[in-house]
């Protein structure tokens, strides 16, 4: 256990916390930011920098700007959480999510304990050895993701024009 | 000397001299554009008004800090800090030279040359919309907030473009380090060209400039602050040096960007045809190879003056139409025409 | 009913946009260079669009209405006899005056029989409207050119007597002063009373025309000189 993970680790638990906390949108979804930040943080430690940078670029610099978006066209900010907090169903559905999560920890954690420690392998985390795992290794999911982002741009083409 | 003081020296260098050109750029600014529409400008402090900006800072710092009564508070404070933060740690792996020998150790001119260099820079430049977002919502005015609102969309929109013109770079160059893009740019191209990418990525240079400009929040897409719609945007309830801390920010973002496409594009310290390490020695080869560096870097602060003097704002949904209906598929075609071109000749 | 959207079609050669941007970049960068050219000219009034103003001051007109002054007779005696037409004229009420009998002795100060005591004008109320002047029967105030009127008290800005008279011995001394006025005869018939005022002011300031004009003759053949470069 060393200090620069420690840090990380509880900054991003903090930050993830403080996230489903606070009361304001904006300060929750600043609250995300740092949490995606930390764990880029904990990925550079780990020698994966490219998933670090793309955690930054791609969670922090593309995906939570669109939640800021949506946050800043449809509330104001005097608007608080609390209102939409006491909707019922989210409950119930974060609830099932936290069994899903606490599930997969688990089983992560019992990985860990079986293997050890294990050695990195040459240029492990180099943006050429990602692009061989997505293009040799997994390209079957590599494909059926981008699949999915073309259904999702069909229906995002087919909602944004209602008449085709 | 350790290694780590020298990294010490080159953060702190380039962390002043980002300062300097901030300063010197709001000087050029006023005064470049009282010259283009037939004024003088500013004139009165020091020879030529060179000392305006130290009278504007001044000025800024000893104003009285208000925090507007309905705002959030640490939200408020907090903005101009987000904004400024990711501006300056951009420049930490653009090369503003190329070696300088010091007491027999080399030294690279460039803070840090790590190999994902290029994706840091895209991944930090997108992280200053929440300096703005965050501006705005706190500031809780109107004009604040859709001066945000806009910069979300507007920042989201042209990142893509931006990307795509430089993915094409990196299909040429065959790397992500910025230093090994400049050192791929030696030599002449055709014969007669020097080797610079504009001249093998014409399509991809204009893309990726005119995407710049929008995720500066230049005019023609300063639709963040807008003066003419939106008062001041998402600054308009800022006073004092948090004014001048997003003021500053910008000028240091647009230093980052002219650094980017210096780099990238124009073959960043090296001359055309001319090898200077060949007839200078080392200390001097470095402090030249910088002031090359520097030179063409000027050029593009320049022109982001010149063009803010001679465009008018885009309107908003013709900023969208540009980024999304023209930018993305020309970015496209240039990508996969590159692609072809670098299949061919590999 | 809403004004209808007109969809203009363009060429693409418009469309792409970016040949009229460097087209624009070009007419700056003319004006840039024009203008950095100027800069480094000689003399005050550099750049020709605009004047710059501690350095080059337009001439103004010798009827501007500016500010105040008592004025003296070539004898130096004071022309105000302290009759108080200008107080009643004044749509402000900034005029104060104070009649008095000149003191044993110095009746020879003075033009006329009366004198006034106390003239002081606010100028933070005066709207420069002239009418004192017109009503003043000696021609003893008259709204000069003074137009840098800043101060930095209030109390600096309620002219008296003494500033008064100070501001005409500086006009004096500038060679500024309004050329005194065509008396109108009172039963003199309609037409003669327009076409006289008219005809006179502008031949008293032909002279002063005449001084401005060569300063604007040189820089009108240094703009030609430069535009020929």
């Amino acid at each position: 256990m060393d200090l620069y993970f420690i840090t990380f680790a509880v900054m991003a638990v903090g930050a993830g916390i403080f996230t489903i906390s606070a009361r304001e949108a904006l300060a929750s979804a600043l609250g995300l930011l740092t949490v995606f930040v930390a764990c880029a943080a904990l990925y550079l430690h780990l020698h994966a920098p490219l998933i670090a940078i793309f955690q930054i670029s791609i969670y922090a610099g593309a995906i939570l700007v669109l939640v800021v978006f949506v946050i800043m066209l449809l509330m104001s900010p005097d608007d608080r959480l609390e209102v939409i907090q006491e909707n019922m169903s989210y409950r119930i559905m974060g609830v099932f999510l936290v069994a899903a999560m606490i599930g997969l920890v688990v089983k992560a954690l019992k990985d860990v304990k079986e293997h050890g420690a294990v050695s990195l392998p040459d240029g492990f985390g180099s943006p050429g050895q990602i692009g061989e795992f997505f293009f040799r290794d997994y390209l079957l999911h590599f494909e059926v993701a981008s699949v999915l982002l073309l259904v999702a741009l069909i229906a995002a083409i087919y909602l944004g024009k209602k008449k085709l | 000397m350790e290694d780590w003081i020298i990294d010490l020296i080159k953060v702190v260098f380039i962390w002043v001299w980002c300062l300097l050109i901030a300063v010197v750029m709001t000087w050029v600014e006023r005064r470049a554009s009282a010259m283009m529409q037939d004024r003088l400008g500013p004139n009165r402090a020091g020879p030529f008004g060179l000392l305006q900006p130290l009278a504007d800072g001044i000025k800024l710092f000893t104003k009285e800090e208000i925090i507007p009564e309905k705002a959030k508070k640490i939200l408020y404070i907090l903005g101009p800090a987000l904004f400024a933060i990711p501006a300056f740690s951009a420049y930490a792996v653009v090369p503003f030279g190329d070696k300088i020998v010091i007491g027999g150790k080399e030294i690279i001119l460039q803070v840090s040359d790590v190999n994902i260099g290029f994706l840091y820079v895209l991944a930090v430049g997108s992280m200053g919309v929440y300096g703005m977002v965050v501006g705005g919502w706190a500031s809780n005015n109107k004009y604040s907030i859709l001066g945000g609102l806009r910069s979300t969309a507007q920042l989201i929109s042209y990142e893509v473009p931006m990307g795509l013109a430089l993915l094409a770079v990196v299909l040429l160059y065959g790397t992500f380090s910025m230093r090994e893009m400049v050192l791929a740019q030696q030599g002449t191209f055709l014969g007669f060209l020097p080797n610079w990418g504009i001249f093998k990525q014409p399509l991809g240079f204009l893309m990726f400039i005119v995407a710049a400009y929008a995720e500066a929040a230049r005019v023609p897409f300063d639709l963040p602050e807008a003066e003419s719609e939106l008062v001041n945007g998402y600054h308009t309830e800022y006073g004092s040096m948090r004014l001048g801390l997003y003021l500053f920010g910008e000028y240091v973002n647009l230093g980052t960007l002219s650094g980017i496409m210096v780099s990238i594009y124009f073959g960043g310290w090296q001359l055309p045809y001319i090898d200077m390490s060949a007839f200078l020695g080392p200390v001097s080869y470095g402090i030249a190879s910088f002031l090359v560096f520097f030179l063409k870097q000027a050029f593009f602060l320049f022109l982001f003056v010149w063009v803010r003097w001679t465009v008018p704002r885009f309107r908003y949904d013709q900023l969208m139409g540009l980024g999304w209906k023209s930018l993305i598929p020309l970015c496209l075609v240039n990508f996969f025409i590159t692609a072809l071109l670098v299949q061919l000749t590999v | 009913m809403p004004k209808p959207v007109v969809k203009k079609e363009y060429p693409l050669s418009v469309r792409i946009y970016l040949w009229e941007i460097i087209k624009g970049l070009g007419i700056t960068w003319r004006h840039f260079v024009k203008n950095i050219r100027y800069s480094f000219r000689k003399g005050p009034h550099t750049v020709p669009t605009t004047w710059q103003y501690p350095e080059d001051r337009r001439p103004i007109s010798p009827n501007f209405r500016g500010a105040h002054m008592l004025q003296l007779n070539e004898k130096g005696q004071e022309l105000c006899v302290g009759c108080g037409m200008c107080a009643k004229a004044c749509p402000a009420k900034c005029i104060t005056v104070k009649r008095g009998k000149p003191a044993d002795g110095e009746e020879d100060r003075y033009a006329g029989k009366t004198m006034c005591e106390e003239f002081t004008i606010d100028m933070l109320r005066c709207i420069f409207c002239g009418f004192c002047e017109e009503a003043c029967p000696k021609n003893a105030i008259v709204l000069g050119q003074g137009h840098e009127l800043a101060e930095y008290t209030m109390e600096a800005c309620i002219y008296d007597k003494a500033k008064l008279i100070a501001n005409f011995e500086e006009a004096k001394a500038a060679g500024k002063l309004k050329p005194k006025p065509k008396k109108v005869p009172v039963e003199a018939p309609p037409k003669a009373e327009a076409k006289k005022p008219a005809a006179k002011p502008a031949a008293k300031a032909a002279p002063k025309a005449d001084k401005a004009k060569p300063a604007e003759k040189a820089d009108a053949k240094k703009e030609g000189e430069d535009s020929k470069e």
